[in-house]
């Protein structure tokens, strides 16, 4: 018998150990650096850590009442808004190059080009948004809205392409020759066919942006400055300029709640539309 | 002057419903089309038929509009639509994969070109219910489901219902049997040629299985690189082949070379009586149906006749095919199995072999190399 052989004996022999052994590691890294740092972010937001760490062995819900305040409210909703605009803005950048390198590029282009889409995001994304700051400071743009706006769309644009393109490279090209020999021109078949047919990717780019964009808080700060304030540079500000680290965790404990029943209401409307 | 031609063709070709002149299509260096002219009557079931890569589906690309050829005229019902979209050509078509809508119902599949052409809903809904019956599936049943609720013989007659519900001038079908297997095939076959007769529409068919061509067709043409080679009747083609490519391309044939002198080629293991006005001392190659050929007492009082050996029998049924050496060349021939002599047939024994100068499939002249 091989060692080989002895291996696979073992493994057959003894399947819940080696399930363990092989589970054991990434179940450890994700206990001690993924869902210990949520608890603590949950128990912070109860009050059940006080200053310096020490547990005060109390549960509070004042903290969610503060961060409910009406101003707070408002920077949700914001940051809703401009996480919409983001995503409809790259819906409308990304269908376009997704379009024309899934359906009409050439075969042996369709990598290079894909490629070359995500090559600008090979740079570090700070690097990248102090790089805009020049542009925009050029324009006479900086700390506005537009900005804000322009840089968010420019960030999240790679993660509309690429689901785009998946789904739009799968797309039977006979379904299209089909839509014009029943008398449908290029435009009413892009329509009728192509668009219906690529909104499980629209979907999916949908997710991929519009979740982190709520969120974001790099660029409104760096873009923005003070005139855009969002979830996320509001959580930045109660954490590290206001110490109010109770206030500011269940901040983001709310955001992560509103953000999981918009998902799970938005998925299962896409699971009405999938084929 | 040109424009005087045209102009003449499409006065004097109205009967014609397709209508092919020197059409011409490359793709790179690779001719897809080679001068192509074929004439397709109204009402009439015609059959592209060739092996893969021989250009028959380019032809009908061509047709549809799909494609747009290098060089000449396609005329569809008297006009020239060289130039015209697909979207503007009166054509309905069946595509190899069907090609059926995933994200729609069958009946919002069917009804799509009828919505095009701005029908009122009610007469949407009759045309698509019409459909339906005529390929025999129940509205009922049917009409709300997705392709993918469909089996393969279903989503095809949804994929004709769709194609024909806009009564186009001309059905285009590009080898939709393919994906079915055998029996469907062959129920398809047979429902596609009544479907043809109830709504009098012109099919125009590719394939490459010489099967279907041959039982479904009017007219067939064998198309091979790019090519006609003949455009005939099943039966002129298989009788009366007019090149070597259909003599082996449809059915099957054995095939003799020899120098062609007096009404006779003197070939390897002799000399074999023909019908052939080529003339005497040319190279020519005889074509000879195995099922032509006769056995043993029936083979008695042939023009040809010939003594052989049985080198392999193989049972099929109906037929028996057995392989015959005639000194170094191999014959095939088909022996039905009620043959008198059928059973007494074995391998390793000697055989007589006969058939008349007259049954041939044909006599060609070798190309000069």
């Amino acid at each position: 018998m091989s060692w080989m052989e002895s291996l696979i004996d073992f493994v057959r022999k003894y399947k819940l150990l080696v399930a363990l052994l092989v589970l054991g590691p990434p179940l450890i890294y994700l206990a001690v650096y993924f869902f210990a740092p949520f608890i603590i972010t949950i128990l912070y937001s109860f009050g059940f850590i006080g200053r310096r760490g020490v547990i005060t062995w109390e549960l509070t819900i004042k903290y969610y009442q503060q961060a409910l305040r009406w101003v707070y409210l408002k920077v949700f909703y914001n940051s809703v808004i401009l996480a919409a605009i983001t995503t409809v803005g790259s819906i409308l950048m990304a269908y376009p190059v997704a379009y024309f390198i899934a359906v009409k590029a050439p075969k042996k282009w369709k990598n290079l080009l894909v490629v070359s889409v995500m090559v600008p995001y090979w740079v570090d994304f700070l690097l990248r948004t102090y790089a805009l700051m020049n542009i925009f400071t050029m324009m006479k743009m900086m700390f506005t809205y537009e900005a804000v706006v322009i840089g968010m769309i420019y960030d999240y644009l790679p993660f509309m392409v690429l689901p785009l393109y998946a789904n739009l490279e799968k797309l039977d090209k006979s379904l299209l020759e089909a839509s014009y020999t029943l008398g449908a021109s290029p435009f009413k078949t892009f329509l009728k066919v192509t668009l219906p047919l690529s909104k499980p990717g629209i979907a999916s780019g949908t997710i991929l942006v519009f979740v982190p964009a709520i969120g974001e808080f790099v660029v409104p700060s760096m873009l923005g400055g003070v005139s855009v304030t969002t979830i996320g540079t509001l959580t930045w500000d109660l954490f590290l300029k206001f110490h109010n680290w109770w206030r500011g965790a269940a901040l983001s404990i709310l955001y992560i709640a509103v953000v999981l029943i918009t998902l799970i209401i938005y998925m299962r409307k896409v699971g009405e539309l999938e084929i | 002057m040109e424009m005087m031609e045209k102009a003449e063709y499409i006065t004097s070709e109205v009967e014609d419903m397709v209508v092919l002149r020197n059409i011409v299509k490359r793709f790179g260096k690779v001719v897809a089309s080679d001068h192509v002219n074929i004439e397709i009557k109204r009402n009439e079931f015609f059959s592209l038929l060739g092996p893969s890569g021989s250009g028959k589906t380019t032809l009908l690309r061509i047709i549809a509009g799909l494609e747009k050829p290098d060089e000449g005229v396609v005329i569809l019902e008297g006009k020239d639509v060289t130039n015209l979209p697909p979207y503007k050509r009166n054509i309905g078509m069946v595509f190899q994969h069907l090609a059926l809508f995933p994200h729609m119902t069958v009946f919002e599949n069917i009804a799509y070109g009828l919505r095009l052409r701005k029908f009122p809903e009610d007469e949407i809904k009759k045309r698509v219910y019409d459909a339906l019956e005529l390929v025999k599936m129940p509205h009922e049943m049917f009409a709300e489901r997705k392709p993918s609720q469909l089996s393969g013989g279903q989503q095809q007659r949804v994929a004709i219902a769709r194609a024909l519900v806009t009564q186009p001038a001309v059905l285009l079908l590009d080898e939709p049997l393919g994906a079915l297997d055998l029996k469907i095939r062959q129920h398809m076959m047979l429902e596609l040629k009544r479907i043809q007769r109830t709504v009098g529409t012109t099919f125009v068919y590719v394939t490459h299985d010489q099967g279907e061509a041959l039982v479904m067709s009017d007219r067939i043409a064998v198309i091979h690189e790019g090519r006609v080679e003949q455009v005939g009747t099943p039966y002129e083609v298989y009788e009366k082949p007019r090149t070597k490519f259909v003599a082996n391309f449809i059915g099957e044939a054995n095939f003799f070379e020899g120098v062609l002198r007096n009404g006779a080629v003197e070939t390897s293991f002799g000399v074999v009586k023909v019908v052939s006005d080529i003339q005497s001392g040319k190279k020519v190659v005889v074509s000879l149906r195995p099922e032509r050929i006769r056995v043993g007492k029936t083979a008695e009082g042939a023009d040809n006749k010939f003594e052989g050996k049985i080198r392999e029998i193989v049972y099929k049924g109906d037929v028996l095919i057995v392989m015959v050496a005639l000194d170094d060349t191999e014959v095939k021939v088909n022996v039905p199995a009620t043959h008198p002599e059928a059973r007494k047939l074995r391998e390793g024994e000697a055989i007589r072999i006969g058939w008349d100068s007259g049954d041939e499939a044909g006599v060609f002249e070798l190309e000069a190399e």
